[in-house]
C-alpha cells in the first residue's frame, strides 16, 4: 500500500469529498465550506484543488452532477454520490484507516 | 462505471466543448460570488470582500486549465492545437517542409508499391474457398532439385494411398484451334483426369462437371467451358449445355459452365477429359501431368509430405523400372504458383526497406536541425512551466503531419508505380491481377506512416529531453553551443545512410554485371533476324509432313526470306519434352536407369539455318525426312554423357515415349554443337534431333530467317499460311531476339528498380551529408572566424572540415561494403557468372560513393574557408 505524495493528497481529498457528499448533495462551494467547518478551519480546500478533484471524481463515475437552485436563488451545479461512489467511499475509508494505523505504529516504535 | 460509459462521456465532452466551457465558467463564478457574500457576512467591506474572494480563488485560468485536464478529452484538444501550430510552422518554412515531405513521399511511395506487389502475389490467399488446403504434387529426380511433371499412374496411386489427400487431379495445358465462332482462334484448353470443381469446392454456373468415368480409355468427348467463354462467345446462351463446340476439328459436347472468374490454370477457357486411345495409355514413364489437389481439412502439410514420401518409396520398390529414381514433393498451390518469383520479391522488399530507413534518417536529421534551432523557444517554454511530455507530443504531432502529407503523396506515387509494374510484367509474373493498392495495403501504409513518425521524431525528442532550460537560456550565443550528442547523432546517422546506400549500390552493380553476362552468353546458334511462330495442325504422319514441307517451300520463295525451318521443341521455351533413351546393345544399363535426353523434331535445313555446327558425321537432310531408315543426330553433351571418349555415329537408340506411331529405332549419323535450350543461364542438356517427317508432331514452331527486318515479313507470312489453310491462326509470334530478351527481362527489371532505389538512396545520403556539414559550418562560424583571426591558414580550415566529412564517408563505406558481402548472398540465385564479392561491381561502387561524397563535402568546406573573420566575429 505504498503511495506517492501526489496519490496521497489526491486520495485524501477524494475521501473527504466523498464523505461530505454522503450526507447529501451539495454544490462545490458548500463542499469546501463544510470541510472547512467540520475540521475547524484546519483543512482549507483551495479552489485550485477542489474543482479538479470534483471533475476527476465525476469522470470516474463516483459522483454525478446536476444543475439546480441554491439557497440564494441562483443556479448552481450540485454533486451527489453514486452507488459506485458509495462503494469507493468504503474502500477509501478502509485504506485510510490501515494507512494511519501503520503510520501510528511506525511512530510508536520510535 | 464501465469503460463504455466513460467513452461516451468523453465523446460528449468533445462535441459539446463550448457548452461545457460555459458551464465551468458559471460554476467558478458561482463559487466566487458565494465566497464574496460570505466575506460580506463576516463583516468585510464590499471592496475587501471582493478582493479577498478573488485572492483566495487565485488564478482563474490556471484552475480552469487544471480542471480541464482532469476532465479528460484534453488529448484531442491538444492534438488539434498542435496540428494547427504544425501547419503554420510548415507554411513558414516551405523549403524544409518540401524537402521533408518529398523525402517521406519517396520512401513511403516506394515501400507501398513493393508491398502491394508482395501482398498481392505472395501474401494474399488464392481466391478459392479454403485455398490454404490446396496442394500441388511434383516429381523430383534423384540427384536433381528441379520439379518435373507427374506420371498419370503415380498421381492415381498417391490419391488412393494417401489418407490426408482428399483429391488429386492431373492436368495438362494445351492449345487448340477453336472453330465455329467467327474467326478461327487458338485457345487454351486444359485436359483433366477428372473435373476440377470438386477439388476447388466451387459450384458450377450451369450443368455438371467431368466425371472420372468419362476420362481415360473409352472416355467421352465432352467439355466444360468457362463463364467468360459462355458470355463472350456464346452470348450467355441458355441452351449452351448440350450444344457442341469444335476444337482441332473434333466435336465436343458442352456439359457444364464454370463459375465467374474461374480459369485454372490461368487462361484456360475449356476443360476436357484426358482421353487415351489405347488401354495402356497410362505410362509410368511418361511425365506429362501437372497436379492440383486438396488435403483434408485439419491435416498438416508435414503429414501429407511424409505420407507422399512413403508412397514414393513404396512405388519405387513396386515398380523399380520406372520409379526407382523418383521421389515426390508436395507444396501448397500458392507456393507452387508463386515460388519462382518469391525470391525476387523478397529481395525487392528488403531493398525498399533500406531506402525507407534512409529516408527516415534524413527526415530525422532535418527535424533535429530544426529542433536545434528552436532550442531557445523550447527552453523558454519549459522554464515557464511547460510540460516536457507535452512538448514531445508537439514534436510528434508536427512529425506526424509531415509523414501524413508525405504518405498521401507517396500513395499516389505508389499507384503510378504499381500501374507501370503491372503493364511491363504481364506474362512474367503470376497473379498479377491481384496486385494493387487496395485495403490491406493501405492499412500497411498507415502502419508505415506511424513507424516513420516514431523513428523520425526519436532523435529530436532525445535532444529535447537533454535540454536544460536554465543552462540554455544563460547562453546567448550559438557559437559553441552545439551539444556533442546531437553532433555525434547526426554524423552517425549519415554514416549509416552511406552504408545502406552502398548495399543498394553494390546489389545493383552485381545485377548490372549479371545482365551483361546474360546478354553476351554464347547461345550455340545464331539468333539474328529470325522471326518464329507456332502452328497447330492435325492429321497423320504424312499429312503433317506434307503440310509443313509445303509451307516451308512457299515461305522460302517469298522475297526477303533467306531460309526457313521448323522445329518441335523450340529453344528457350519451356517446357520441352524430355524422354528416356534406350541405348541398343548396352546391357549394362538397368531398366529404369536409362539416360534422359531432350527431343527435338526438325525440318531439313533447320540446323544450317540456325548455324548450329556439325561436329562429326553429318546433319539431317531432306531425304532423311522421308527415307526408310530413321536417323537422328545428337548434340555434344549427349555424346559425352552416353558414349564417352568415342564417336556415337552408328549407334542405335530408341526413344521411350508414348506416340501413336510406335517407337522406331534411330541410327545416329552425326553430332552437332550444344545450344542453350532451357534457359540462358543453364548448361546445355543432352539432346537428340530427329527428322520431323518420322516423328510427326502437328504443332511446330516455324522459324524464318530474313535478309533484313524479320518483323516486316509477317504480313506476307500470314498471307501464305492463310492461302494453305484459312482457318489456321499463328500463335506466339515473336522474333528470336525478343524471346531472348524476355529471358533476361526479369533480371533486367530487378536491375532497373534496384538502380532507382540505389540512386535515390545515394542522393538522400549525399543531401544529408551536405546538410550536416553545411550546418556545422554555420554553427562554427564564430569559432572559425576566431581561428582565422588568430592566424590559422584557410587551407587548414578547409582540411579539417574535409577530414570530418571523409571520416563519416569512409566509415559508412567500410561498414557498407562489409554488410554487402554478407547481405548480398541472398542475390546468389539471381546472378549469372557473378559472385557477391565481384570486384567488377564493388570497385565502381566504391569509386562512385567516394567521388560523390567528396563533392558533397567540398562545397561546405570551401565555404567554411571563405569565412570572413571580421564579419563572423562581429555577429557574435
Amino acid at each position: 500500500m505504498t503511495k506517492s505524495r501526489a496519490d496521497l493528497l489526491h486520495g485524501t481529498l477524494d475521501l473527504l469529498i466523498l464523505r461530505t457528499l454522503s450526507h447529501g448533495s451539495m454544490h462545490g462551494w458548500a463542499i469546501a465550506k463544510h470541510i472547512g467547518q467540520i475540521s475547524d478551519e484546519a483543512l482549507r480546500i483551495g479552489q485550485g484543488s477542489l474543482y479538479p478533484a470534483l471533475y476527476r471524481l465525476e469522470d470516474r463515475g463516483w459522483i454525478s452532477a446536476r444543475w439546480g437552485t441554491a439557497e440564494s436563488g441562483r443556479k448552481a451545479k450540485f454533486y451527489l454520490l453514486t452507488r459506485a461512489g458509495r462503494r469507493r467511499l468504503e474502500e477509501e475509508n478502509q485504506e485510510w484507516r490501515e494507512f494511519s494505523a501503520a503510520v501510528d505504529r511506525v511512530l510508536g516504535y520510535r | 462505471m464501465c469503460w463504455l460509459t466513460r467513452l461516451i462521456r468523453r465523446f460528449r465532452i468533445l462535441i459539446a466543448k463550448e457548452a461545457l466551457e460555459e458551464e465551468m465558467e458559471r460554476e467558478m463564478r458561482f463559487h466566487l460570488e458565494s465566497e464574496r457574500e460570505e466575506n460580506l457576512r463576516r463583516g468585510m467591506s464590499e471592496e475587501q470582500a471582493r478582493r479577498a474572494a478573488a485572492i483566495s480563488f487565485g488564478g482563474l485560468e490556471r484552475f480552469k486549465e487544471r480542471a480541464r485536464s482532469e476532465r479528460g478529452g484534453r488529448f484531442v484538444d491538444d492534438l488539434g492545437q498542435d496540428m494547427r501550430y504544425g501547419m503554420r510552422a510548415l507554411w513558414r518554412h516551405p523549403r524544409l517542409a518540401c524537402v521533408a515531405i518529398l523525402t517521406v513521399a519517396l520512401g513511403i511511395g516506394a515501400t507501398t508499391a513493393v508491398f502491394s506487389v508482395v501482398h498481392g502475389i505472395i501474401l494474399e490467399p488464392l481466391p478459392y474457398p479454403e485455398a490454404g488446403d490446396l496442394v500441388a504434387v511434383s516429381t523430383v529426380w534423384q540427384r536433381r532439385e528441379d520439379k518435373d511433371f507427374m506420371a498419370p499412374p503415380d498421381v492415381a496411386d498417391i490419391e488412393t494411398l494417401s489418407p490426408s489427400i482428399e483429391s488429386l487431379v492431373g492436368y495438362q495445358v494445351l492449345s487448340a484451334t477453336l472453330t465455329g465462332f467467327g474467326q478461327a482462334e487458338i485457345i487454351q484448353v486444359t485436359r483433366v483426369s477428372r473435373g476440377l470443381m470438386e477439388t476447388f469446392r466451387l459450384p458450377l454456373l450451369h450443368g455438371r462437371d467431368i466425371r472420372p468415368d468419362e476420362t481415360g480409355y473409352g472416355g467421352r468427348r465432352i467439355a466444360v467451358i468457362s463463364a467468360r467463354f459462355w458470355r463472350d462467345r456464346m452470348g450467355s446462351d441458355p441452351e449452351a449445355v448440350g450444344s457442341t463446340i469444335q476444337m482441332a476439328g473434333t466435336d465436343f459436347e458442352v456439359v457444364g459452365v464454370t463459375p465467374e472468374g474461374f480459369a485454372f490454370p490461368h487462361g484456360t477457357e475449356v476443360w476436357i477429359p484426358h482421353l487415351f486411345s489405347s488401354p495402356d495409355g497410362l505410362n509410368r514413364a511418361s511425365h506429362t501431368w501437372l497436379t492440383v489437389g486438396r488435403r483434408r481439412a485439419g491435416s498438416r502439410l508435414s503429414t501429407v509430405r511424409d505420407e507422399v514420401r512413403l508412397i514414393g518409396e513404396t512405388l519405387a520398390s513396386d515398380y523399380p523400372a520406372t520409379n526407382a529414381r523418383k521421389r515426390f514433393v508436395v507444396e501448397s498451390l500458392k507456393g507452387f504458383e508463386t515460388g519462382a518469383v518469391q525470391t525476387r520479391l523478397w529481395i525487392l522488399m528488403a531493398a525498399v526497406s533500406l531506402l525507407l530507413f534512409i529516408a527516415c534518417a534524413n527526415v530525422a536529421n532535418l527535424l533535429l536541425m530544426r529542433t536545434f534551432s528552436r532550442q531557445h523557444e523550447f527552453a523558454t517554454r519549459l522554464s515557464l512551466g511547460g510540460d516536457r511530455r507535452r512538448l514531445a507530443r508537439l514534436i510528434q504531432t508536427e512529425t506526424g503531419l509531415l509523414t501524413l502529407l508525405g504518405g498521401g503523396l507517396g500513395i499516389l506515387i505508389a499507384s503510378g508505380g504499381v500501374d507501370i509494374f503491372r503493364r511491363i510484367s504481364a506474362g512474367m509474373v503470376p497473379r498479377l491481377t491481384e496486385v494493387g493498392v487496395d485495403g490491406p495495403v493501405l492499412v500497411g501504409t498507415f502502419g508505415i506512416v506511424i513507424a516513420v513518425t516514431a523513428l523520425a521524431s526519436w532523435s529530436p525528442i532525445l535532444f529535447l529531453n537533454r535540454l536544460s532550460p536554465a543552462e540554455n537560456l544563460a547562453r546567448r550565443s550559438r557559437g559553441t553551443g552545439t551539444p556533442v550528442l546531437s553532433q555525434r547523432l547526426r554524423k552517425g546517422l549519415i554514416a549509416l545512410q552511406v552504408a545502406l546506400s552502398v548495399i543498394l549500390l553494390s546489389g545493383t552493380g552485381l545485377l548490372v554485371r549479371s545482365v551483361r553476362e546474360l546478354s553476351t552468353v554464347d547461345l550455340g546458334f545464331t539468333p539474328e533476324r529470325i522471326v518464329r511462330f507456332t502452328l497447330a495442325t492435325g492429321g497423320n504422319l504424312d499429312e503433317v509432313r506434307i503440310f509443313y514441307r509445303t509451307l516451308e517451300e512457299r515461305l522460302a520463295a517469298l522475297p526477303g526470306v533467306q531460309r526457313v525451318g521448323s522445329i518441335w521443341g523450340a529453344p528457350l521455351e519451356t517446357p520441352h519434352t524430355t524422354a528416356k533413351i534406350s541405348l541398343k546393345g548396352r546391357e549394362d544399363i538397368q531398366p529404369g536407369e536409362e539416360p534422359l535426353a531432350g527431343i527435338r523434331a526438325i525440318s531439313p535445313g533447320y540446323l544450317e539455318m540456325m548455324e548450329i555446327p556439325v561436329l562429326s558425321g553429318r546433319g539431317l537432310s531432306a531425304s532423311d525426312d522421308t527415307g526408310e531408315i530413321p536417323v537422328a543426330v545428337v548434340n555434344q553433351t549427349f555424346g559425352e554423357q552416353n558414349f564417352p571418349g568415342r564417336d556415337p555415329i552408328g549407334e542405335q537408340i530408341q526413344i521411350l515415349i508414348n506416340r501413336s506411331y510406335g517407337s522406331p529405332v534411330w541410327t545416329i549419323v552425326g553430332t552437332v554443337g550444344d545450344i542453350r535450350s532451357e534457359a540462358l543461364d543453364e548448361e546445355p542438356l543432352a539432346e537428340i534431333y530427329v527428322p520431323h517427317g518420322h516423328f510427326g508432331p502437328g504443332s511446330m514452331t516455324v522459324t524464318v530467317k530474313a535478309a533484313l527486318d524479320p518483323a516486316a515479313l509477317l504480313p506476307a507470312i500470314r498471307a501464305e499460311v492463310s492461302a494453305i489453310d484459312p482457318d489456321l491462326p499463328l500463335r506466339s509470334v515473336a522474333t528470336v531476339a525478343e524471346v531472348i530478351e524476355n529471358e533476361i527481362a526479369p533480371t533486367r527489371f530487378l536491375m532497373f528498380v534496384g538502380g532507382i532505389f540505389a540512386g535515390i538512396a545515394l542522393l538522400l545520403s549525399l543531401v544529408g551529408l551536405y546538410g550536416v556539414l553545411a550546418n556545422l559550418t554555420v554553427q562554427r562560424r564564430g569559432e572559425i572566424g576566431l581561428r582565422l583571426a588568430l592566424g590559422a591558414q584557410r587551407g587548414e580550415v578547409l582540411r579539417s572540415l574535409l577530414w570530418e566529412g571523409c571520416v563519416i564517408t569512409f566509415a559508412g563505406l567500410g561498414v557498407g561494403l562489409v554488410l554487402s558481402l554478407w547481405a548480398l548472398q541472398a542475390l546468389r540465385t539471381l546472378l549469372y557468372q557473378v559472385t557477391p564479392a565481384d570486384p567488377g561491381a564493388l570497385l565502381p561502387v566504391t569509386g562512385l560513393v567516394v567521388l560523390a561524397s567528396l563533392a558533397a563535402i567540398l562545397i561546405p568546406a570551401w565555404k567554411a574557408s571563405r569565412v570572413d573573420p571580421l564579419i563572423s566575429l562581429r555577429n557574435e
